[in-house]
């Protein structure tokens, strides 16, 4: 994990990390699923409680799933970082394998932008850009709207090479 | 010379070849069967359902046709509901002429023409005579320019019937074998109980030859695929691109744009390897599927020369062939020992748990493990070369791939906790290919070096 963060193991491009609400999107989802699990596991314990005392498995799974929900997104935020440059995206990605992707805007085929109802509310968008390799990974979760919106404006502008494709 | 009459004659509204009609009729003899089979009873129906068959093929052959407008193929079909389809010219990636047996007899080819982004073909012209069919394609590739006469195509490559079938016998298809035994399993059935009896009928002796055979079927069959596949294989080059004839049954006329190579490899497996034989395959772009794999082939079989000649004249890049590779550092093999290691302790744990200390034995597994790793850490190796990246890696088949950076989509850079420890990252080439999985890459690079190579690289792709 620490290697992530340590600079000297990653490429000299100075990488910045997500916008610091992703971590507040990422919390509010994992809340709303840790909270149906613990719907769903007191619905098993009104009609079996099967760990004895009734109430100790809703307690138990409310506990677990609270704590992953609280604790994933920070470290998922410390997975991820990147930097738009003036000609290509570059994206840092992954806790245990590291994988460093360079995308040329000349490169990109189309881009997507993704928008939650959370997200809309916190101004946030996922950018999802396709070159014609289908092995490209560029997804970049929790990018500022203007931002994304900014970005893909400038792709539009790309004079596209044909013969490259 | 001829080209004016003949780019007037490619505009016009044209039909196809008159043995349209006899080749819909072919097409439509399985369906007519049942119909003829009654006709031994009442052959009124019999000649009546002929005749309406034979009237609809005519029609249909009446009602088609194609013509050039402007820098695109228009298609026109269709009695009742009319079709057009526009296929404009910068569009088209690949036209092929392809001649099933039906086709044969009576001297005439079906034109298939493939898009940009289509998945199947896009547009059909069922039989013409095999001259237009040749000037039709070349017109089509050349993205709507003037019609000027074709130059002759110059042979490159003409692979002779022995080598073929050492191609098959060398192969080494797996998956053949495996569809036979899914086969096996499918044809069993609900008699697959009968099958653990079976030791005792036949005896380990029964059991053994009974594998063999299945094993001998199964590489005859593919033996004989291949063969049929790429007989009389010929790959030449013309201006539009790379033409590539083959085929015993159905015959077939690839053509491979140069400008639609992404990457180039040179496949050698174990036993080709031993033989100093191997395989030129190219990857072209917007193609899927096993169709892609099979016209992506330039050399079925050739000496190892041959064929990293052929990857230097395709490419057009003198020296090529000759460009020595890098080795990895001496720390990637380390990484590939302390692999077999670890591998060679599960065993033995597994085995010792089952068995007892007779599972020692187990240990044996270290020396062809380590010699694997030997092996695939020898067949590491990159280089750069006239704006060419040459990645060469595995054991069992290794595989020596040559990208023009000119056709880089992106790079990926990656490194596993191990590779971290031994300053290690391997550098994924990212192409419009068939998929991530087939993707270049330079395994176990020096972590620095691979890190200037990404920012190099990045910097090197076109930029319009």
């Amino acid at each position: 994990m620490d290697s992530v963060a340590d600079p000297g193991e990653m490429p000299r491009v100075a990488l910045s990390p997500l916008d610091p609400r992703v971590r507040t999107l990422w919390w509010i989802s994992g809340g709303v699923a840790a909270g149906i699990a613990t719907l769903v596991a007191l619905g098993v314990d009104v009609v079996f409680s099967p760990l004895g005392r009734p109430g100790l498995l809703t307690v138990l799974v409310a506990l677990g799933a609270g704590a992953v929900a609280a604790v994933l997104p920070v470290l998922r935020y410390r997975t991820w970082r990147y930097a738009l440059r003036p000609r290509d995206l570059w994206i840092q990605h992954g806790a245990v394998r590291v994988t460093v992707s360079v995308i040329p805007y000349q490169r990109l085929q189309f881009v997507d932008t993704e928008q939650g109802p959370v997200g809309r509310r916190l101004g946030l968008a996922e950018l999802v850009v396709h070159t014609a390799a289908p092995g490209t990974s560029g997804r970049l979760p929790g990018l500022d709207a203007a931002e994304a919106e900014r970005l893909r404006e400038r792709l539009a502008l790309v004079q596209r090479d044909v013969d490259g494709v | 010379m001829a080209s004016e009459s003949e780019s007037h004659e490619l505009l016009r509204g044209q039909p196809l070849h008159l043995a349209t009609v006899p080749l819909y009729l072919v097409k439509q003899l399985p369906g007519l069967i049942p119909v003829l089979i009654t006709g031994t009873f009442a052959p009124a129906i019999a000649v009546g359902g002929l005749l309406v068959a034979v009237i609809a093929s005519i029609v249909r052959w009446t009602r088609f046709r194609w013509r050039l407008e402007g820098a695109a193929l228009v298609l026109n079909e269709g009695l009742v509901t009319r079709r057009q389809r526009v296929i404009p010219l910068e569009r088209i990636q690949a036209v092929e002429l392809v001649r099933p047996l039906a086709h044969r007899l009576f001297g005439v080819v079906e034109v298939r023409i493939e898009t940009v982004g289509g998945s199947k073909t896009e547009g059909r012209l069922d039989a013409l005579g095999p001259e237009i069919a040749q000037r039709l394609r070349a017109t089509l590739l050349r993205r709507g320019e003037e019609i000027v006469p074709r130059s002759e195509p110059r042979p490159l490559v003409r692979v002779s019937a022995a080598t073929i079938v050492l191609a098959g016998l060398t192969g080494g298809r797996v998956g053949v074998v495996a569809a036979l035994l899914g086969l096996g399993d499918e044809l069993l059935g609900d008699r697959f109980e009968q099958l653990f009896d079976l030791p005792s009928r036949l005896g380990v002796r029964g059991l053994v030859i009974l594998a063999l055979l299945a094993g001998l079927v199964a590489f005859v069959v593919s033996v004989a695929a291949t063969a049929v596949a790429y007989w009389g294989f010929t790959l030449s080059a013309a201006d539009e691109g790379l033409l590539i004839r083959r085929g015993l049954l159905e015959q077939r006329f690839d053509t491979i744009p140069l400008r639609r190579i992404q990457a180039l490899t040179v496949e050698e497996n174990a036993a080709r390897r031993l033989l100093g034989r191997a395989a030129v395959k190219v990857v072209v772009a917007g193609r899927a599927g096993e169709a892609a794999q099979q016209t992506g082939v330039l050399l079925p079989l050739g000496r190892r020369s041959e064929a990293f000649g052929l990857a230097e004249r395709v490419l057009d890049v003198p020296g090529l062939a000759s460009v020595r590779l890098a080795p990895a550092p001496r720390r990637a093999l380390g990484r590939r020992v302390a692999r077999a290691l670890v591998v060679t302790a599960l065993l033995a744990a597994v085995a010792v748990a089952a068995l007892g200390a007779v599972g020692l034995l187990a240990l044996v597994a270290l020396a062809p493990l380590a010699a694997w790793g030997l092996g695939a850490y020898r067949a590491l190796g990159y280089a750069e070369h006239d704006g060419i990246v040459v990645a060469r890696s595995g054991f069992l088949v290794q595989r020596t791939s040559f990208v023009p950076v000119a056709r880089l989509q992106s790079l990926a850079l990656s490194a596993t906790p191990v590779q971290r420890r031994l300053r290690l990252a391997s550098l994924t080439l990212q192409i419009a290919g068939p998929g991530a999985r087939s993707d270049p890459r330079l395994r176990d690079l020096d972590h620095a070096t691979g890190d200037r190579l990404l920012s190099r690289l990045a910097e090197a792709i076109p930029q319009g």
